[in-house]
């Protein structure tokens, strides 16, 4: 699939529009989804896919390979996600929680596999609980349900992998707190 | 397990960070048979793997729903393309100064642009600006641009040719296709190609003899149809209450 991809975006850096198209087929349902849960409004989500499709066929020439091809367009997704989240702020917030080294080793409930009650996650809950989680969370949440690496996401969001981890370890946290709390 | 001692808690921690993307399957084998050893004798991290397996799976179906339901892949390629075309022809797109930096594939596309006669023709004009020369010989080479861009020109305002339809076997790869779904089951096939063919009076389509395996019926453009016509169409045909979806076939 990588190499079909490689040689797809090379084709649309010779101008090739079959060739974007067919990219485009392929990325804009994991564009659309990657994006779709940062930005809340619909036609924000549509216009930073379409955005980001158009800057693929614009720097197309500008791929050199030392990615994947799902690593580089997912890279313009995020900028152009984070952009938008600048532009229309009062959508949402990109403020980092505090982080709490001591909360690495809390034993609170959340963080205690004796007090879970169940191991499966509901729909409506898990988009309300989403939503209490920063946009740098969601994002690394997001990237990995999609199923991406770890060190794919560091390279998307350009930043180590473990800032990476520690923010994924703090989004899995506060979910599991904020799922434990409406069970309660 | 308990997490008794310092390696132990470490190795614990180390493992516990892993595990979203054991759950997604992307670890390597190395980092996979950490997990798997650890997680054998851990329960907390095998119950924090189920967790996250569930998780991961509910944030992928939350996003497959919100996909169907509000994206529309046909409509987005048309805005983009839309775009590409109308912000700059494409051979203009193509056209763009690159840098010394550029790649063998930034090379191959400019090289190809300035092989093309209007390509040459504006290299010339930009020479004759650029020379110093008397005031007759700048108003020969003047005319001679001129008399040179007439075949160029008529060239590239030379009218396509007439469209072609789907059972011509000179259909180009670059033919475009719409398949459209109808909203009421119960008409036939013969009232929905009815109802199709009246919407399509006015436009050089050509639609398909039999449907697909899902019903719908294939509507062939020639690629002369540009993608603002194309849009219209789009518009046009979903718009319509018997026609429950359009889609452009890639």
């Amino acid at each position: 699939m990588s190499e079909d991809e490689q040689a797809l975006l090379h084709a649309v850096a010779r101008g090739d529009q079959s060739a974007f198209e067919a990219l485009f087929r392929i990325y804009h349902p994991r564009v659309h989804k990657f994006v779709g849960r940062l930005l809340s409004d619909h036609l924000l989500v549509d216009e930073a896919t379409c955005d980001t499709l158009y800057a693929v066929w614009q720097g197309a020439t500008r791929f050199q390979g030392q990615s994947r091809v799902s690593t580089w367009i997912f890279g313009i997704a995020y900028r152009q996600a984070m952009k938008s989240l600048d532009k229309h702020s009062r959508y949402s917030s990109r403020i980092e929680p505090d982080i709490d080294s001591d909360a690495l080793t809390d034993t609170g409930s959340a963080n205690n596999p004796a007090t879970w009650t169940e191991h499966t996650v509901e729909g409506e809950r898990l988009t309300q609980a989403l939503q209490t989680l920063s946009t740098e969370q969601r994002v690394v949440m997001e990237l990995v349900a999609l199923g991406h690496s770890c060190a794919e996401i560091a390279a998307i969001v350009e930043c180590p992998e473990n800032t990476v981890k520690t923010r994924t370890f703090h989004a899995r946290r506060k979910l599991r707190a904020q799922l434990q709390a409406d069970e309660s | 397990m308990t997490v008794d001692n310092d390696d132990t808690r470490a190795l614990h921690d180390e493992v516990s960070a892993l595990l979203p993307w054991r759950a997604n399957g992307t670890l390597d084998s190395a980092q996979q048979a950490q997990v798997d050893a650890h997680i054998a004798h851990c329960d907390e991290c095998r119950q924090e793997l189920d967790w996250l397996q569930s998780l991961t799976g509910e944030i992928s179906t939350q996003a497959d729903t919100h996909y169907a339901q509000h994206a529309d892949v046909a409509r987005d390629f048309m805005q983009v393309m839309t775009r590409i075309t109308g912000d700059a022809p494409v051979s203009d797109i193509r056209n763009t100064e690159y840098s010394a930096h550029s790649t063998p594939a930034q090379g191959d596309r400019r090289a190809r642009v300035e092989d093309a006669p209007a390509g040459r023709l504006h290299r010339l004009a930009r020479w004759i600006e650029a020379a110093t020369l008397p005031q007759w010989a700048a108003v020969a080479a003047v005319v001679l641009v001129a008399i040179l861009a007439v075949p160029v020109m008529m060239q590239q305002l030379a009218p396509e040719n007439s469209y072609r339809v789907l059972s011509d076997p000179a259909v180009s790869d670059n033919t475009r296709r719409l398949a459209i779904g109808f909203a009421d089951n119960r008409a036939s096939i013969d009232e929905n190609r009815q109802r199709i063919a009246e919407l399509l009076a006015d436009w050089p389509a050509q639609l398909q003899r039999e449907p697909d395996a899902a019903g719908r019926l294939i509507v062939g453009l020639p690629d002369t149809v540009d993608v603002e016509q194309m849009s219209q169409l789009m518009r046009l045909l979903q718009g319509d209450a018997a026609v429950g979806s359009v889609e452009l076939l890639p």
